[in-house]
């Protein structure tokens, strides 16, 4: 806001809601002059288009600004970080961000990026960090990573910039970027969005929305910020104050239905644990191992999150069929896919289905998704038939499931719970046993087996405190969860849960930026077609200094499609010798390697020797270990 | 080649009947070189691997040590599963017995003391 000769205070709004012609005359220049006859009437339609819009004396500086006190909130809101394409529509934001907050910055080439990297930063850190775009192409780039961080219940927060004022735009490129309802584009797969008309709007819906974000089901939440409310000076008569964010309570499940739910795991005889979403804190994965030693029954990760330690004996994932098949009562843990859990799926000319499970099995369901659900994009999985549903916070449930089975379990039943415990742990080491073996299938071969690719990594890996940053869409190849002593909710954090391409590469950045300060060596098992939707994520890497190890498992194109194509043809006798096209990336192969050269990566490989893998990985290590990324570039079977 | 040539000495035989013929098949070795070839080609490799190892997830291994003859074709030509079907109008009996070659010519597992880091 500037101070006028006279005293008053003079700002942009002040000049464009009208002049007087007091003052007008008293500024006393040419420009007021040839002005005049405008002067003498009000504004409104009858001002001169020449005039219209036009304030009397141009401010060349001011003292304060709106976005100042948008950095105080986010502030406030304890977010250290912002990933970010840059666009003039927030640019007033990027400055006070950037000079008045001196916020941790990461420039990013593209907003899916940025999103991406939010979402892997917030799985790993438990909170958002900050997101910025442009409300038209920047949010349009962004969407498909919003859409794998809805999928995924991570709680992104994203602010885009807009101009609302058609009368304040720039021709041309302002009025491209401009639009009536930013959100819409996005609105199916974020939580909750806003347009604050105020900074006191501003700062109670930013409040509101990390609220939002942060209660589960976490998802994406969206504000959009008028370019002038950035820009402008303080407006003079506002009192700007910063909301306080409330503590928010667990949700915890209704006593009588955890009651029940216990209830029916200590009277049954093989009860399974079924968990997808879960494991989101070390708290999290220890309360379900103590549930199910408690229980001493068969616990089946889907993967979604690091729900449980991959070699304690009752993990059960790699028969999970056989356990959910002989089960009689299942409890899912913030499980959407129950579906799928308890039942196979046939993808024929005519498509069909069978039950895995008995019937009598009973189904309880614990978990947020019951909370919140959108109709448009079906996310939400096929409905399963569920005898209890409890909406709650599976984590926050858990330590009253486990007190409730606690005063359940009669004395005469815990010798048949050990018998089970110990049937459980013999079929695991056996599984685990078979695991080994099947690695040793195609050992030598090259291109490199997808098993010596995890076996030589987990031994490149293993001692140091590590953290699988992201897997690809589907969460292949999948030997590191088979073949890895998997512990802490940061060993694996799950795949894009949208299954949009894209993911891997920036989710692993966001997830180096929070282990780094953990001291953690992250890792990602690195699809090579998920590479190529964002490379540009490893420039942030290297600009950034993100200490990651990117393995691309570079099977030369997108297998999973090939598949696809492979079982049409076949199915329509036309023979597959042609349905590598449009889905092999051959004829030139791509040389990650110097890809993620020449964007100040310190790269190894293509490696196609088995041999030479253990040794690149180990030097690629060692470039983490000093603070800075690295990739190594493996030619590598399909799965 | 020889393979091949043993075929056709028996091509008779295979006008007798596709039951016959594959068992005609089942007689030969196959060309294991041509065996590779149409392997790749027809996109065994995709869900088995170049070597027959299987993938995780997709196909289970089926080399070192392949399935007898008989029960190879019948799951090739009619999978219980998932497993994309190869009628004899994509892969003849010809081909099909070239790929069993080619997977019975796969050598053995590696000992396991090379691979120790599988251990840890």
């Amino acid at each position: 806001m500037s101070k006028r000769k006279d005293g008053s205070t003079l700002n942009r709004r002040g000049l464009l809601k009208g002049a007087t012609v007091a003052s007008l005359a008293a500024l006393g220049s040419s420009q007021a002059m040839a002005q005049a006859p405008a002067q003498s009437r009000p504004a409104g339609p009858n001002v001169s288009p020449a005039d219209a819009g036009r304030p009397r004396e141009v401010p060349i500086v001011q003292d304060n600004c709106g976005s100042d006190y948008m950095a105080d909130v986010i502030k406030s809101l304890g977010i250290e970080h912002v990933a970010c394409n840059p666009g003039n529509s927030f640019r007033g934001l990027h400055e006070s961000l950037i000079n008045y907050l001196k916020i941790d910055w990461h420039t990013c080439t593209h907003e899916e990026a940025s999103v991406a990297m939010a979402n892997g930063y917030a799985k790993i850190e438990g909170k958002p960090m900050l997101t910025l775009a442009h409300g038209t192409v920047g949010l349009q780039h962004a969407s498909m990573a919003l859409y794998n961080a809805w999928c995924d219940r991570v709680p992104v927060y994203m602010m885009v910039g807009n101009i609302l004022d058609a009368a304040k735009r720039a021709p041309g490129g302002e009025w491209v970027h401009s639009v009536q309802d930013a959100a819409a584009t996005v609105r199916d797969f974020v939580k909750w969005d806003d347009v604050p008309g105020s900074l006191t709007h501003f700062g109670e819906s930013a409040v509101r929305a990390y609220n939002i974000a942060m209660t589960p089901p976490r998802a994406p939440v969206l504000l959009v910020l008028d370019a002038e409310l950035q820009d402008g000076p303080l407006p003079p008569h506002e009192k700007l104050t910063i909301p306080r964010l409330p503590k928010m309570a667990p949700l915890i499940g209704d006593p009588g239905a955890v009651a029940e739910a216990a209830q029916l795991l200590v009277n049954a005889a093989n009860p399974v644990l079924v968990a997808d979403r879960c494991g989101c804190s070390q708290a999290a994965i220890d309360r379900l191992v103590e549930l199910a030693e408690l229980l001493q029954c068969a616990v089946v990760d889907l993967g979604g999150r690091m729900n449980f330690p991959s070699r304690h004996p009752l993990n059960q994932s790699e028969r999970a069929r056989a356990v959910v098949r002989e089960a009689d009562v299942i409890v899912a843990f913030e499980a959407e896919n129950l579906w799928g859990a308890t039942h196979t799926f046939h993808d024929a000319v005519e498509r069909h289905y069978d039950a895995i499970i008995r019937p009598g099995t009973r189904l309880v369901s614990i978990g947020a998704a019951h909370l919140y659900v959108k109709a448009n994009y079906q996310d939400f999985q096929r409905f399963t038939e569920i005898d209890l549903a409890i909406p709650a916070d599976a984590e926050a449930t858990l330590p009253y499931l486990i007190e409730a089975v606690k005063q359940r379990v009669p004395l005469d039943r815990k010798a048949a719970m050990t018998t089970r415990g110990e049937r459980l742990s013999e079929a695991h080491r056996q599984t685990i046993k078979r695991l080994k073996e099947d690695a040793l299938y195609g050992w030598d071969a090259s291109p490199i087996s997808t098993s010596r690719l995890a076996a030589e990594l987990w031994e490149a890996i293993r001692t140091e405190d590590w953290s699988i940053g992201a897997v690809g869409s589907n969460n292949r190849p999948s030997w590191h969860r088979r073949l890895w002593d998997m512990t802490k909710y940061y060993h694996f954090t799950g795949p894009a849960a949208g299954g949009g391409e894209g993911y891997g590469a920036p989710a692993a950045a966001g997830a180096a930026l929070a282990n780094k300060k953990h001291g953690r060596l992250t890792v990602t098992i690195q699809g090579d077609g998920d590479l190529m939707y964002s490379p540009g994520v490893l420039w942030t890497c290297a600009h950034s200094r993100l200490p990651i190890l990117y393995v691309v498992h570079n099977n030369r194109g997108y297998h999973q499609e090939k598949l696809v194509i492979q079982r049409m043809a076949n199915r329509r006798q036309r023979g597959i010798d042609r349905s590598h096209i449009g889905c092999a990336l051959d004829d030139p192969f791509i040389d990650y390697a110097t890809v993620a050269k020449g964007l100040g990566v310190a790269s190894f490989g293509p490696i196609t020797d088995p041999d030479d893998l253990g040794p690149a990985l180990k030097k690629a290590v060692a470039v983490v270990k000093r603070g800075e990324p690295a990739l190594v570039d493996v030619v590598s079977q399909g799965r | 080649m020889r393979g091949r040539f043993l075929l056709l000495t028996f091509a008779p035989a295979l006008l007798a009947g596709a039951a016959s013929a594959q068992a005609q098949v089942a007689a030969t070795p196959g060309d294991a070189a041509n065996g590779k070839r149409i392997y790749m080609m027809v996109g065994c490799h995709l869900c088995h691997g170049t070597v027959g190892q299987g993938g995780r997830p997709g196909g289970p291994h089926i080399a070192p040590n392949p399935l007898p003859y008989e029960a190879f074709a019948r799951i090739v030509r009619r999978p219980p599963n998932t497993m994309p079907p190869y009628t004899a109008i994509v892969l003849s009996d010809r081909d099909l017995g070239d790929i069993h070659a080619y997977l019975g010519s796969i050598p053995p597992l590696p000992d396991p003391k090379a691979a120790a880091i599988l251990n840890n």
